[in-house]
């Protein structure tokens, strides 16, 4: 098992925050990423990339967050993969939620793409530690 | 180019999406008055558009466009779940919004994104500290 953070399956549907946080998360990170667009395009590539970490946007047309999730977990070898959802609909009842579905953590839209890459990086470690802690 | 360029430069092409995407909000409020501002299909187009600027802005750093924006962003998401038909006086508000939010954005630029004045340089790996 790897000890640090290498790998991400990034998937979101609107152009800028994608730009964006890809920047962040190559450039000042220095992480191998997939960028996705959409559900679809995520469940199709995501099982040849192996990543560590699954970044999803929630509100997503056609296929959202939760069922891209859903059929991710599905998916043989990706099962375990601690997923992060990234939404602008954070109320308590709402990242409960996600947390419930089997999230590792929830980011709230807008946020800072200058400390995503710590952010997701303490994100991964902690789920490493749980998962081994099982 | 320099990782901070590259931001910059970054932040200048989403800054013009995001004037792009207002004026296809205006377009969708505005331009049909009268025969289908109230039509609730536009004002659901309008409030998705709308709702996309708010975050995009956000994540940018233009924090007070962005505030801005979810001001008119909430106020069509009312619109469309309180009335049906959409109420005049609401949507008169709603334009009110619009104007606010466009006088703002005319006086941001992407000088102005907390990102564009961050300084990268304790925050780039080794590797591409050099130019890209």
């Amino acid at each position: 098992m790897a000890t640090s953070l290498k790998r991400i399956t990034y998937v979101e549907d609107e152009p800028d925050i994608r730009s964006l946080t890809e920047f962040a998360l190559t450039k000042l990170g220095g992480f191998s990423l997939d960028v996705c667009g959409s559900g679809p395009e995520a469940i199709e590539r995501t099982p040849d990339f192996h990543p560590d970490l699954i970044v999803l946007d929630v509100m997503m047309p056609g296929m959202d967050g939760i069922e891209t999730f859903n059929r991710l977990h599905s998916i043989p070898g990706l099962a375990d993969t601690p997923v992060v959802f990234m939404t602008a609909r954070a109320m308590k009842h709402e990242t409960d939620r996600y947390r419930a579905c089997g999230a590792a953590d929830v980011i709230e839209k807008p946020f800072d793409p200058l400390s995503l890459p710590d952010r997701l990086e303490a994100i991964w470690q902690q789920a490493n530690a749980t998962r081994q802690a099982a | 180019m320099t990782v901070q360029e590259e931001l910059r430069a970054l932040i200048e092409r989403n800054y013009l999406k995001l004037c792009e995407q207002l004026d296809a909000v205006t377009r969708l409020l505005v331009e049909r008055v009268p025969a289908s501002a109230l039509d609730p299909a536009s004002i659901a187009a309008a409030q998705g558009l709308t709702h996309q600027l708010r975050g995009a802005a956000g994540t940018i750093g233009f924090g007070q466009l962005s505030a801005a924006a979810a001001e008119l962003d909430e106020s069509l998401s009312r619109l469309l779940s309180d009335e049906s038909p959409v109420a005049a006086d609401r949507f008169e508000r709603c334009l009110g919004l619009l104007v606010a939010l466009r006088r703002i954005a005319e006086q941001t630029t992407p000088a102005m994104s907390a990102l564009y004045r961050a300084d990268l340089a304790s925050m780039v790996p080794p590797a591409q500290c050099s130019a890209a």
